[in-house]
């Protein structure tokens, strides 16, 4: 299983590729609470999805819960990013695990809803408990990383090689630090690592010495 | 009273007086009218009473900054107030404000009024931390091991300044000298300290531009050795160490120093064109440093210099022909160069946040939850890249764009540097920082380059860490 660059997480022996915390129409979910964000965070999300996907051309993808950032979302949707959604789940099997900020995903929007999914050893959800093989998101983790010029902020994903916890995939998508305590409470022991997003490659470095 | 702080600043302090007694104006031209302000205050008129557009639009121009204000771009303003502006419009329901039939611009609920005095006011902080004092960690090494919660709050302090301090050094805070334990999210961690040497905290309002024409004058001092008599001994002797070691710049040229210190590569260049030229200057020179892959990390700018810095040895590149100063110098930066810098530039994306606070597209304080400002931070870089991507002729790109321009590039004073010092570049290669250097080597106010050099810095932190782990 390997860790993509976009954020995207890609099992090659199942083709498989899950992204978790899309947070679709996080822009106009703050509009309609008078925070007038532009409204072209679904499209620059589904956009860098498509990449993705063209690119690895999975059989399956999960997307690992907050898919849509409020219970309304997906009624939001525009036809155009409603048409790229279907367009993605063409010629493959698409499973919606829900999430906090979207318990219940309607049947129409195409694919599967479930709560978690198991293959094998390995289990997709989105809250992460902490369980051995468990692959998660929720949590949104970034590292900042003290180098030698200046801080660098990015997201990460955040796994001590028996359970991950996924960078959040949205475009609006902020990120909680690495060091929080909930981290710890996942990882339990100290010796995990933050494996951290650069513009052109990723860096594994421990969470113990990350912000 | 004139207390020069450095031997520079006697300079400039020798020179002020000159220009006092010639009775020499320095009064900055006055600014074009800011759209982001306008936003703000378009609502705050709409909170007050119902608008008609032509009635305001015709007071404002009252205003003497905003005399030659477009309709168009007043049209795009309250646009912008009511729905966001958007090319998409998909907020008309969620509009702030709106006309009623006879035209009046009214808010659309009391939300909007209460927000709009909870976030009134056009000064933008610094990204801020706040200070706890916790106990010391024998040995601690900045952040390893579990971090201690709570201890008492001291204050805040900018970001900025921790950003600077490696743990295990020592500032004054609150009156008290206090040890840099460790940080995390916004918290700093300090402990006490017994230390005769601390560092001082500086802020960033503390680097306003103070003077934009008395570089000139200093300039000309440094020419003329025969002024230099009216000196003190020690300002003299700093300059004569100058032309000993390195070179001091004559009227019209433009002297460049490279050397190493610490474990990174200085360029030095004296153009004495004022900090905000210089910055501009700064940020088109890592561009096209970056471009020639001599790796920029970063730059600092003064009234008279411009530090650039990089994991690139300069001086190498130079010998090797790999670097040409007078390429590198040419006035055709301010063309593509400019644009495409300013899309992706830190610069715009610290504009674009003040413009988007200002404006009221983004609050600062919020009625129903609490967010912090480092969260903000964080959200308006992500806002400016997808905005930026979408709709690139926005009315908030738009002003965060005329902002830089008007307030911090100074275009007009770079471009007619460059013409002057063509072909007048003196280069020193240097085993060390030359005497001339030390005063913007110790400016406060770096900026960071964004670009490849990220990737490496974080691969260097890694193999860093593994060798300190394994060694």
């Amino acid at each position: 299983m390997s860790a993509d660059l976009s954020g995207a997480l890609f099992w090659k022996e199942q083709n498989l590729l899950v992204v978790s915390d899309l947070h679709l129409e996080k822009g106009s979910s703050f509009a309609a609470r008078g925070v007038l964000l532009p409204p072209y965070d679904t499209v620059a999300t589904l956009s860098r999805l498509a990449s993705v996907v063209a690119r690895l051309d999975p059989k399956i993808v999960i997307a690992l819960g907050d898919s849509f950032h409020d219970r309304s979302a997906h009624e939001r949707l525009s036809s155009p990013d409603r048409e790229a959604i279907v367009a993605l789940q063409a010629r493959r099997d698409w499973i919606w695990i829900s999430g906090n900020h979207d318990p219940a995903l309607p049947s129409d929007l195409g694919g599967t809803v479930a709560s978690e999914v198991a293959i094998g050893e390995i289990v997709f959800r989105h809250e992460p408990t902490g369980a051995a093989g468990e692959i998660a998101g929720h949590l949104h983790p970034k590292a900042r990383v003290a180098t030698r010029a200046r801080w660098l902020e990015r997201r990460c994903f955040a796994s001590d090689g028996e359970r991950a916890v996924m960078p959040a995939f949205g475009a609006y998508t902020g990120g909680l630090s690495i060091r929080d305590e909930a981290f710890a409470k996942i990882f339990r022991k100290p010796g995990f690592m933050a494996h951290v997003l650069g513009d052109n490659r990723l860096h594994t470095i421990a969470a113990s010495r990350c912000y | 009273m004139l207390v020069p702080a450095n031997r520079f600043e006697v300079l400039e302090c020798a020179v002020a007086i000159d220009a006092v007694s010639e009775n020499a104006q320095d009064t900055p031209p006055l600014r074009t009218g800011a759209l982001d302000v306008l936003a703000q205050h378009v609502l705050g008129c709409a909170c007050g009473k119902p608008f008609l557009s032509e009635q305001l639009y015709d007071e404002v121009r009252t205003a003497a900054p905003y005399a030659e204000l477009s309709r168009v771009d007043f049209d795009d303003v309250v646009d912008f107030v009511a729905t966001g502006g958007y090319a998409l419009k998909t907020y008309e329901r969620f509009a702030r404000i709106k006309q009623d039939k006879n035209g009046c611009w009214r808010v659309t609920n009391p939300k909007v009024r209460q927000s709009y005095r909870l976030n009134v006011g056009t000064i933008v902080e610094e990204p801020m931390l706040k200070v706890r004092l916790v106990r010391s960690r024998a040995g601690g090494s900045g952040s390893t091991g579990a971090i201690a919660r709570g201890g008492r709050l001291l204050g805040e302090i900018e970001e900025y300044f921790i950003e600077g301090l490696s743990a295990g050094d020592t500032f004054v805070f609150g009156g008290e000298v206090v040890r840099y334990e460790v940080l995390a999210e916004d918290q700093v961690y300090v402990s006490r300290a017994n230390d005769s040497d601390p560092k001082v905290p500086s802020y960033m309002g503390g680097k306003f531009p103070l003077s934009t024409y008395l570089a000139e004058r200093v300039r000309k001092l440094l020419a003329d050795k025969r002024a230099w008599k009216g000196l003190p001994d020690q300002v003299r002797e700093w300059l004569s160490l100058q032309a000993h070691f390195s070179r001091v710049p004559e009227a019209r040229e433009l002297v460049v120093e490279t050397f190493p210190r610490g474990n990174k590569h200085y360029l030095v260049c004296y153009p004495f064109e004022g900090r905000l030229a210089h910055q501009t200057l700064g940020m088109l020179l890592t561009r096209r440093l970056e471009r020639l892959r001599a790796r920029p990390l970063g730059f600092v700018a003064n009234e008279y210099a411009l530090a650039i810095w990089g994991l690139g040895d300069a001086s190498f590149m130079i010998r090797q022909g790999k670097l040409d100063l007078n390429a590198l110098f040419d006035p055709d930066m301010l063309g593509d160069d400019l644009e495409a810098w300013l899309a992706e530039s830190a610069l715009m994306k610290r504009m674009f946040r003040t413009c988007a606070l200002i404006s009221g597209l983004i609050a600062r304080r919020f009625t129903d939850e609490e967010k912090t400002r480092r969260q903000v931070l964080f959200s308006t870089d992500l806002i400016y890249d997808v905005l930026h991507k979408h709709q690139a002729d926005h009315v908030l790109l738009r002003a965060a764009r005329a902002d830089a321009a008007a307030g911090l590039l100074d275009l007009r004073r770079l471009g007619d540097m460059l013409t002057r010092i063509k072909g007048r570049i003196t280069h020193r290669e240097l085993d060390r920082v030359s005497p001339l250097a030390v005063p913007v080597m110790l400016e406060i106010g770096r900026e960071a380059v964004y670009g490849e050099a990220s990737d490496e810095l974080l691969a260097e932190a890694a193999e860093e860490l593994v060798r300190e782990a394994t060694g």
